[in-house]
Formats: structure tokens, C-alpha cells, sequence
């Protein structure tokens, strides 16, 4: 039955269903019908209307629902979509992809360049000044996480302008790649194209190697703990006490922990191996894998 | 007739079937055109609401002290 059908015999049927169909159709009734109908139908158009109150109800909360999964599937899944896209992106626009030197006596085979192995040097090694904030000036990549891609690093941890869209962020004022003190950095562990998402399977020992225009820094894994939120200690300069003098050179991932959840950081701390120039080749665990 | 019966919860003035009713065109196009309607909407909350809302969420936080 159609609309109209409905309002013509609302309107012929007393108040409450001139009132209903009045809405749109001011259709004057018959006083003396009037009374009647409402006598007669008033406590069943009540029911009706409460009846369609809650069908509207019913197809508010589905839609509701509807938005609700929409939403998940946005934040799961569009996040990680969009954000590897422009990470990749971003690692892309660096132009540091090639100037890795071949072997120095020419490739063996044509077209099959050797890469050559840098040699680890452990002298005072190079430190960037700090950047303007979400300015990218490294990369990042760990043998143990096989098939993620390598990550930019940018300067700042505010979800805006880093987190959520450049990827892997560096606390301000904490120390750059190869500084004595703790170069502390901070990324998703889920959504937003997750760049620590397989941060658990960090063990002692493996290697983070980092990346900026003048050389590689491989750092190596020490620790990892899991800490409140309110826990700054861990990216002080000496991790774990804040004032100390640092001695070493740290660098210390937070992320979140559980998964999804913001009660706990998830946090490890690492130690600098060893450095090189990036014209000297590149270094070894980026070749074997962990 | 019966209205007040016929009116009950399955034709009453709601929002999808007021949706319905005010689509033009014969069903398949009126089936096209909100369906044009549903990606609108999606798109728009892709594109604005989502991220809108998302900060707001109390979960993803990464950092420290932040």
C-alpha cells in the first residue's frame, strides 16, 4: 500500500490520524467523525505510533552498526593501506635507493653487481643535526621482521603529523642516530600501516639498522620490557634513569601494548654495533637477514 | 480499510522507507541511485569523518609521557 493511500484514510479517520497525516497534509475532518474515530482507534494509533517509533529506532541502530564495522574496516585495514603507500612513498623520495658502490673491481657478471659488505667501523661515527619536525632523515629496517618494508623516521611523535602518516616517529630532543645518549623512537604497533607491529618478535641480539644520507648505524637489540605509559624513563638519555649521564650510544622503540589497546607500552631498548659510510657498501645483516 | 493495521511497523513513516519513496525512477534505478547514495556516504566518512573520529579512539597511542 502506498503513502497516499495510507495518509487518505488517516485523514478520514479522526484527530490522531489527521495529526499523523497532517504532517504533510493538513486535511480538515468532519468534527463529528472526529470524535468518534479517536474514541474508537485513539489508544491503537498510540500503540502504531510507539510501534513505528521503534522501527525507527530499529533502523538507526543498523545503521549505527553499519558505520561501526565501517569504521573498524577503515581503521584495520584503509590505514595500513594508505599509510604503506605513502611511506613507501616517502622512503621513495629520499633518493637514497641506489648509491650503494659495486664491487670496486666492476661486477664479476654484468648486469649481477655484487653488493659490497661496508666493513663495521666503531670509531666516533657521524651525527645529523636535528631536523625541523616531520622532517623524514632515516630509515629504518630490521633483518627479523622479513618482508616489511624499510620505514621512514621522522622527526616529532605527534600522531597528526608523524604517527599517523609518515610512519615511524623520533621523540624530540632525544638523542640522533650514533649520539651518545638514547635516540628513542615511537610508531604504531597496529593501524596506519603498523610499522612495529612485529615488535614481540624482537629478540637480544638482533640487529636495527638505521639509515640516514651519510651512513648506516646497526644497532643491536638488549632489551625489552613492557611499561606504563607514564614511564618516560625509557627514553631518557641513559635509559631506565633519567638525569644519569649517558656513556652509550641506545636507541629505544616504544609502541603499544597489548596490541590495540593503550593500557601498556611495549618497549625495546638496543645498542649502537657499529657504523659506516654508505659509500663503503652496506652492512652485512641487511644481506644475510637476522 | 484497515490503515491503522496496515500501517503498522512493516510501512510506517521511516527513514529508509521514506528514502525509498522519495528516490525517483522505477526500482532498478532507484536501486542504483541509493546505492550511488550508500558509496557517498562511505567515501565521505573514508574520507573525513574517520580520521575526524579517530584520534578520539582510546586505543593506538605509542608513545610516552605523550
Amino acid at each position: 500500500m502506498s503513502v497516499a493511500e495510507s495518509d487518505e484514510a488517516a485523514g478520514t479517520r479522526g484527530r490522531a490520524g489527521a495529526r499523523r497525516a497532517g504532517l504533510r497534509r493538513a486535511g480538515p475532518a468532519p468534527a463529528g467523525a472526529d470524535r468518534a474515530g479517536s474514541r474508537r482507534t485513539g489508544p491503537r494509533r498510540a500503540g502504531d505510533r510507539a510501534l513505528a517509533l521503534v522501527g525507527v529506532l530499529g533502523e538507526l541502530l543498523i545503521t549505527a552498526g553499519v558505520l561501526l564495522l565501517a569504521f573498524l574496516a577503515w581503521q584495520l585495514w584503509w590505514t595500513d593501506v594508505v599509510g604503506n603507500r605513502e611511506q613507501a612513498r616517502v622512503v621513495e623520495s629520499l633518493g637514497w635507493a641506489e648509491p650503494l658502490p659495486t664491487s670496486a673491481a666492476g661486477p664479476a657478471e654484468p648486469g649481477e653487481p655484487a653488493p659490497v659488505v661496508a666493513p663495521p667501523r666503531r670509531d666516533e661515527p657521524p651525527v645529523p643535526a636535528e631536523p625541523s619536525h616531520a622532517t623524514t632523515f632515516a630509515t629504518l629496517q630490521v633483518p627479523r621482521w622479513d618482508g616489511e618494508p624499510e620505514r621512514p623516521v621522522s622527526q616529532g611523535t605527534d600522531r597528526a603529523t608523524v604517527l599517523d602518516v609518515l610512519g615511524i616517529g623520533h621523540y624530540e630532543g632525544t638523542a640522533m642516530p650514533g649520539a651518545v645518549g638514547n635516540f628513542a623512537l615511537a610508531a604504531h604497533r597496529t593501524t596506519y600501516a603498523k610499522p612495529f607491529s612485529r615488535v614481540e618478535e624482537l629478540v637480544e641480539g638482533d640487529p636495527l639498522v638505521v639509515r640516514t644520507p651519510e651512513a648506516w648505524y646497526v644497532y643491536r637489540v638488549t632489551s625489552t620490557r613492557v611499561v606504563l605509559p607514564s614511564q618516560v624513563e625509557v627514553i631518557a638519555p641513559l635509559p631506565g634513569a633519567p638525569g644519569a649521564e649517558p656513556v652509550e650510544r641506545t636507541i629505544t622503540l616504544t609502541t603499544c601494548h597489548p596490541m590495540f589497546s593503550a593500557r601498556e607500552r611495549y618497549v625495546v631498548h638496543g645498542v649502537l654495533d657499529y657504523w659506516a659510510p654508505v659509500t663503503d657498501g652496506i652492512p652485512a645483516e641487511l644481506l644475510t637477514g637476522a | 480499510m484497515g490503515a491503522a493495521g496496515r500501517t503498522g511497523p512493516g510501512e510506517g513513516e521511516r527513514v529508509y522507507g521514506w528514502l525509498w519513496r522519495r528516490t525517483p525512477g522505477p526500482a532498478p534505478v532507484r536501486v542504483l541511485l541509493l546505492a550511488l547514495l550508500a558509496a557517498a556516504v562511505l567515501a565521505a566518512c573514508f574520507a573525513w569523518v574517520f580520521p575526524a573520529v579517530a584520534p578520539l579512539m582510546p586505543f593506538n597511542e605509542t608513545t610516552v609521557g605523550g
